[in-house]
């Protein structure tokens, strides 16, 4: 940790392929704080012996959609108690407007100063990195497309929502992994 | 008897605490099945006092004026309650939720997750000069004049078209009940509609 920044909470969007990961990675290693991941909170929940507990285990298992009412506790409870003075580095969050309502209400809600970067590249470019890298499942062209679909319909406008409340940051994604650190270290340090 | 998940609605001083704690004492004795009673009042009284967040402290300080809450608190007390408790198996009985209609949509979804099927909506009809009288006579420190006004105003305004909302709604019965009559007589009004005997 060897930077500061006023932002408690940092968001990171953008398509499949565009350098999320591992942009939250050098944010936490940097400024510190912790990733926030539903991923995470599902397997640990699904080892708890409650009602709640099995049926989310069923439905991780059955490859379901998370429940939107757990999205919104788990959020909530993260920003207005469990990490209160802690950084929070989201990396997949607020993909439909909706929920990024609910993020800035909550911030303005708190008084927690929050910053989101969307990381731009198009589409052909997403087709070429998930094609290149081929890491897992969801880099098949099919499942490619299908995320390509949901971001252009959902979280576009998202994208949308935060620009017209001030907290968006566009950066060119099609840069080098250390061209859009540096771009991204400057705003959060400005 | 069949499960029953029954959101109570009514504006201050209706008498929903009264009427809940005698029903919950009639499913008890009735029927051996467990009765999950969430009432997100007396959770955010119970927050408000411990003012160990941020959030907390911000709830002390407006509960008493009689604000109405962040839809993402109430939706944070009742989402931890049915996570420690709630199954499909239990009665589930419900006060201080929804309070607008854009608390629906998360209920919803936690009441299809918990598979509680059928849902009744106990409307506790109880006109506003009523409402003001009792008020007067109970006292509470959060009961001033300006609370009470502002309570009175949040429900019309926000909490009358969750009823309205709940009468359209498929899965949903709403039953009104004459919220003036006698403690004894509003609960009989309500086994009635529940169907228990």
């Amino acid at each position: 940790m060897n930077y500061s920044t006023k932002y408690q909470s940092v968001v990171l969007m953008g398509k499949i392929a565009s350098g999320k990961g591992t942009q939250a990675s050098g944010i936490l290693e940097h400024f510190g704080g912790v990733l926030y991941s539903n991923g995470n909170k599902v397997r640990e929940v699904a080892q708890s012996p409650t009602v709640f507990g099995h049926k989310m285990k069923e439905m991780y298992e059955g490859g379901y959609l998370m429940p939107e009412w757990v999205a919104s506790y788990w959020m909530t409870h993260a920003l207005v108690s469990q990490f209160e003075h802690e950084r929070v580095i989201f990396e997949a969050v607020a993909k439909k407007p909706n929920e990024a309502e609910l993020f800035d209400e909550i911030h303005e809600w708190i008084d927690r100063p929050y910053i989101v970067f969307n990381l731009d590249i198009s589409d052909d470019e997403v087709r070429a990195r998930s094609a290149a890298r081929a890491r897992d499942v969801v880099d098949t062209p099919k499942s490619v497309e299908k995320r390509l679909e949901e971001y252009n319909t959902y979280t576009s406008k998202s994208i949308e929502f935060f620009r017209s409340r001030g907290t968006l940051i566009d950066i060119d994604g099609s840069l080098t992994p250390e061209e859009v650190q540096s771009h991204i270290f400057n705003s959060l340090q400005s | 008897m069949d499960i029953k998940t029954v959101i109570f609605i009514g504006p201050q001083g209706s008498g929903k605490g009264t009427q809940i704690e005698k029903l919950k004492a009639v499913l008890e004795s009735r029927d051996r099945r467990r009765v999950v009673d969430i009432q997100t009042g007396r959770r955010f009284r119970a927050l408000a006092a411990t003012q160990e967040t941020f959030a907390e402290d911000k709830i002390a300080t407006t509960l008493g004026t009689g604000v109405l809450q962040p839809d993402f608190m109430v939706t944070v007390l009742w989402g931890k309650a049915m996570m420690d408790q709630l199954d499909d198996k239990s009665h589930l009985l419900i006060d201080g939720f929804p309070r607008t209609v854009g608390q629906i949509p998360d209920l919803d979804n936690a009441f299809k997750f918990f598979e509680r099927g059928a849902v009744s909506v106990i409307n506790l009809e109880t006109p506003e000069s009523v409402v003001r009288a009792r008020m007067m006579s109970r006292a509470r420190a959060d009961d001033t004049d300006t609370s009470i006004e502002e309570r009175l105003r949040w429900y019309r305004e926000d909490t009358l078209p969750v009823i309205a909302y709940y009468r359209d709604h498929t899965n949903v019965t709403v039953h009104d009940i004459v919220g003036t009559a006698t403690i004894d007589e509003v609960h009989a009004q309500i086994l009635t509609a529940l169907q228990i005997n």
